[in-house]
């Protein structure tokens, strides 16, 4: 069953879109990420226009990420303290992200940093993670009693000055790190339209050290803002939020969600980060085949910005 | 729609039987009738392109008359369909290979590119007439007067441009050229079947009918095609273009409540 898509301006089979928005929604829930690094490559090999398909994808993460955020919370594994802290230097990012976003634009530059960074970074994160979470699960594995961190044990980041205490997180450090960390990914979510989970994720439970369960809540929780902000301002600007086809995928999304919340209940927290590492690897092999191999067509048409 | 569905064969026969008093009376300002089976096209959630017919006849004897034509003259239909009428410039990128990767380049912006462009002739288009006249009437997607809006490359590099555009929209499905899409049913009636795709944009479309014998045109039509979203799509689309920010804004609270209501539903005891 076909339906037109009023902003897209083309039909859809609808199942499929249903089926792509459970499926980017089952994943969203297990890891705690929003999910929006899948579901716009997706909606861009069915057709969709880039642009349409970054700012509707971004409408369809907000739900979906409050279907997960609101799971976690029931499980007190939201860390608000640290969630707002994330989200101030967030909102300043996205402002900094959407100013070098429209710079890009104009010079017919996005797709390219798009795939760049989304290359760079998926590879960096996906094989860190990999690399880490397989050491973990081996470690359990074998009949060694495992090595367990010293509660000691600090890296730069815990020596920094005006410290906090997140009795969630049950972490004492500076607030400098987590400010920086939003700014940053505040930044790549208004370029790459994404809420930027597969890099915040990875870099709160490595880098400042927070437990995962509460990583993934918290992440959840201020993917929801950035999320919610990128629509806004794809609306407001570009006119790209195709309301009917964010509706379809949030259908599928939100119930997807719920389901990947209770599978990704089942894995051991390694092995769920080991599954989310490869997943991030597959998607950045393909984007990086891409980039290097040549395009059907030399020459590409777009809309002039502005019109 | 059942009223669209009575009127549709109702405004053909109307339009035929025109077609024929007019080749009965031979009047000579009028050698040429054809017209759209639908003149309006409506955009609606199911809407995954259309076909169109487009329809008419030709007046052998007024041509024989005016023009003086003999018997064994003869008689070609070229059809055009291009639009929307508020074209917009589009920018032409080329990309290269740099260090292993590939980038955009360079970028040309160009003019009077047709989001949609549907041509199709009664017989081979270099059978009809010379480069010339199709060049002069923008027949056939080369002959398109598409140009730079600041050139500052030659000639040649802007030809591999505008080769560039032309294949783009065929692929895309928006241009398209028939050699021989043109049926005649008998001497004087003709017919086309013309592709609306589903990625078309709303707008209004011009028609064009050449009448073309040996080589010369000797009659032309023009029609407008009105294509547009209706009901819920409509409201959609203009909603998110006159109030963009209350949209985005509601975008976001619908979001929000679904994403509750599915924690909601699903919540465990």
């Amino acid at each position: 069953m076909q339906i037109y898509l009023p902003i897209a301006e083309l039909s859809v089979n609808i199942f499929l879109l249903l089926g792509m928005g459970g499926a980017v929604g089952f994943l969203s829930g297990m890891f705690g990420v929003g999910g929006g690094f899948l579901m716009t490559p997706l909606l861009i090999f069915t057709g969709i226009a880039p642009a349409v398909a970054v700012a509707t994808g971004a409408n369809q993460i907000v739900a979906s990420s409050v279907s997960g955020a609101m799971a976690q919370w029931q499980r007190k594994c939201v860390d608000f303290k640290m969630g707002s802290i994330l989200l101030a230097g967030g909102a300043l990012g996205s402002f900094v992200g959407v100013i070098i976003s429209r710079i890009l634009i104009a010079r017919g530059q996005v797709d390219l940093f798009i795939s760049l960074f989304y290359v760079i970074f998926l590879g960096i994160v996906g094989a860190l993670m990999f690399a880490e979470s397989i050491r973990t699960i081996r470690r359990a594995h074998s009949k060694n009693p495992p090595l367990r961190r010293k509660p000691k044990h600090h890296n730069w980041v815990h020596g920094l000055p005006l410290r906090v205490r997140f009795p969630r997180s049950r972490l004492y450090i500076s607030c400098i790190p987590p400010i920086v960390l939003g700014f940053l990914i505040g930044i790549l979510a208004a370029i790459m339209g994404v809420g930027g989970g597969f890099i915040l994720l990875p870099a709160m439970i490595y880098l400042l050290r927070m437990p995962a369960a509460i990583a993934v809540g918290t992440s959840l929780f201020q993917i929801i803002f950035v999320a919610a902000i990128t629509t806004v301002l794809q609306a407001a600007t570009n006119h790209t939020v195709d309301f009917v086809l964010a509706f379809i995928l949030l259908l599928g999304g939100v119930v997807g969600a719920q389901f990947g919340a209770r599978a990704g209940r089942r894995l051991k927290s390694e092995e769920l980060r080991a599954l989310l590492a490869l997943l991030v690897l597959a998607v950045c092999l393909r984007l990086g085949v891409d980039l290097v191999s040549t395009p059907l067509d030399l020459y590409s048409l777009d809309a002039v910005i502005g019109k | 729609m059942t009223q669209r569905a009575f009127f549709k064969p109702l405004i053909s026969c109307a339009a035929i039987l025109t077609a024929m008093w007019f080749s009965a009376h031979r009047v000579a300002a009028d050698s040429l009738v054809a017209d759209l089976s639908e003149n309006i096209v409506a955009i609606t959630s199911n809407f995954t392109g259309k076909n169109l017919v487009l329809f008419g006849a030709i007046d052998r004897n007024t041509a024989l008359s005016t023009n003086r034509l003999d018997e064994q003259a003869s008689r070609d239909v070229i059809v055009i369909i291009s639009g929307p009428n508020n074209q917009t410039p589009i920018t032409v990128r080329h990309k290269e290979r740099v260090g292993g990767v590939w980038v955009n380049t360079k970028s040309v912006v160009f003019d009077g590119v047709p989001d949609y462009y549907f041509v199709a002739a009664s017989r081979n288009f270099a059978d009809i007439a010379s480069s010339e006249v199709f060049r002069r009437n923008e027949i056939r997607p080369e002959n398109l007067k598409m140009n730079p809006v600041d050139a500052e490359l030659d000639e040649e590099a802007l030809n591999a441009y505008r080769t560039a555009i032309i294949r783009n929209k065929k692929r895309e499905q928006l241009f398209y050229e028939k050699q021989g899409g043109v049926e005649f049913l008998d001497d004087t009636l003709f017919r086309a079947n013309v592709t609306i795709p589903a990625n078309i944009s709303v707008g209004i479309y011009s028609t064009k009918v050449f009448l073309i014998s040996d080589g010369r045109i000797i009659s032309v039509q023009s029609k407008s095609l009105d294509i547009n979203k209706t009901g819920f799509e409509r409201s959609i689309f203009e909603f998110a273009y006159d109030s963009p920010l209350f949209y985005g804004l509601l975008a976001v609270v619908f979001a929000l409540i679904a994403g509750w209501a599915a924690s909601l539903a699903f919540r465990q005891e």
